[in-house]
């Protein structure tokens, strides 16, 4: 579970994120939803305590994040597959991690044969594409086996059959109980792998409700979720190519 | 704790560019030795140099305070700029428990490359002496073990103080200049023979105390020459130099990490 109560951040005069409360429930993959700049990757590091939130509070398990010492147990998160070091391999990367959560060392081998990467754990992660790294990120999250899983963009860069195979293991980790957390930017993507949504646009809250719900929300009833996504975010969006909608 | 340890010991051993930096690092200080022996050799022409003094050179430690500073600075700059950061601190909440873990792993790996580079050195100055026998004699003088404790400790101490001033700054290029002006430069820019709080401020140095330590017994220096009036440093003096600038720099990035967003 991941409750935010009126999460606000500020970066000089930008407001990143306004006043933000949600809840996102345990069994579900909720998905993270805005058009670019409006906020996921700010509110993903108030929630993972990267960043320190001006106003509110977000809690993980009732617990604000950065009051454990060790975090691998509690969340798993990728936040940018690109957040790695180019020079070391996939093994001694996932290892420094479980070393440093006290997990045990067969967890290492077990995750990265969970996400396939088993025949280049001895390779350097600069030598991996974008789809690899998201891999090796999906990894790293799955390491403390934890209640509480965060991805951000983790479609990008993957192939056809990686969507396919992560939107499965989110179902799969969502069937275990497990609060599953996804932010994309693609409602299509979305449309596909959640249950639930939770859509903001600049920095604020546009809706915390089920799928069924969100659809419900079109004017036309033939309207996809992606027309509802982008009539509900379309005096919302900061970059707009051609000037004006 | 320990985990952490552990963990900070395997990004450390996993990176071929830290290893590289290690052995190159040590190469530059044998290689300043060894020149300042061979050039009292030719100076002296065939006299017997003095071993002790000759591994003991000003370049060797010009070489350690850069480049075992930007080591210790290249230990958490390399996670900023890669991103690896946020994937540690996600890991681990404790942020000062890291820094903390990274602190001690620094200098346990530095000490032990500064005792290998010196052992080294020393050898390699004594083959080239034309000196076969032990020097029982020189290994149990003080000045000589003080001298060579100041110098093998500078490696800890200049990585220390780099790792700290890679927490600050975080960004590669400023924070590799910012370790050269502090260690490096610092010392030849703040001298003067007319104002004695710039004399102190040079004695507080790490290079000037690392002088102090190891010079202040050799022949020609001892006792130093008093031209300016200025108080000299004191053994007692620097060896406070020793310990205050990576205490200092520890305590400060440890206190650091805590606020920042990252």
């Amino acid at each position: 579970m991941i409750e935010a109560q009126e999460l606000t951040k500020h970066y000089g005069r930008t407001t990143a994120v306004d006043r933000l409360t949600f809840t996102v429930r345990p069994g579900h993959v909720t998905g993270f939803l805005g058009p670019n700049g409006s906020g996921k990757s700010t509110t993903l590091r108030l929630i993972l305590g990267l960043h320190a939130p001006d106003g509110g509070r977000v809690t993980v398990g009732g617990q604000v994040f950065r009051t454990h010492r060790r975090g691998l147990r509690h969340v798993g998160a990728l936040l940018d597959a690109t957040d790695v070091h180019g020079g070391r391999t996939a093994r001694d990367h996932l290892a420094a991690l479980a070393w440093s959560n006290g997990l045990p060392r067969g967890r290492v081998p077990e995750v990265l044969g969970e996400v396939g990467l088993d025949n280049v754990a001895r390779r350097r992660i600069g030598g991996f594409s974008l789809g690899m790294k998201q891999r090796l990120g999906i990894a790293a999250a799955l390491l403390g086996d934890p209640p509480v899983l965060v991805f951000d963009e983790p479609f990008n860069g993957l192939d056809v059959a990686g969507i396919a195979w992560v939107r499965g293991l989110f179902r799969r980790l969502a069937g275990e109980g497990r609060t599953v957390f996804v932010s994309s930017h693609l409602m299509s993507e979305m449309a596909q792998s959640a249950d639930r949504l939770v859509v903001i646009g600049r920095g604020t809250l546009l809706a915390d409700e089920s799928v069924e719900e969100f659809a419900a929300r079109g004017a036309a009833p033939s309207a996809s979720l992606e027309d509802v996504f982008m009539e509900l975010t379309a005096d919302r969006l900061d970059y707009l190519a051609g000037g004006t909608p | 704790m320990t985990d952490l340890l552990r963990a900070e010991w395997v990004k450390i051993r996993s990176l071929r560019s830290f290893v590289a930096g290690l052995v190159l690092g040590a190469l530059g200080v044998l290689y300043c030795n060894v020149n300042a022996v061979l050039a009292d050799g030719r100076v002296a022409r065939g006299a017997r140099v003095r071993v002790g003094g000759g591994v003991f050179t000003n370049n060797a430690h010009i070489v350690v305070l850069y480049i075992f500073g930007c080591i210790g600075a290249m230990v958490v700059v390399s996670e900023y700029s890669s991103g690896l950061i946020r994937s540690t601190f996600a890991a681990v909440p404790a942020r000062t428990e890291v820094i903390a873990a990274k602190s001690i792993v620094v200098t346990a790996v530095t000490a032990i490359a500064g005792l290998v580079t010196y052992v080294l050195s020393f050898v390699v100055t004594m083959i080239l002496a034309g000196q076969h026998r032990f020097p029982s004699a020189l290994l149990s003088n003080p000045d000589f073990q003080r001298a060579m404790a100041s110098s093998v400790l500078l490696f800890p101490l200049s990585a220390l103080v780099g790792l700290s001033i890679g927490v600050l700054i975080r960004h590669t290029a400023t924070t590799i200049v910012t370790v050269s002006v502090l260690l490096v430069l610092l010392p030849t820019f703040v001298t003067s023979e007319k104002h004695a709080w710039v004399n102190d401020l040079h004695n507080a140095t790490p290079f000037a105390a690392w002088q102090g330590l190891t010079l202040i017994h050799r022949v020609y220096l001892s006792p130093p020459p008093d031209i300016t009036g200025f108080a000299n440093p004191t053994v007692g003096g620097c060896w406070l130099v020793y310990l205050l600038w990576p205490l200092l720099a520890v305590v400060v990035a440890l206190l650091a990490i805590r606020w920042r967003d990252v």
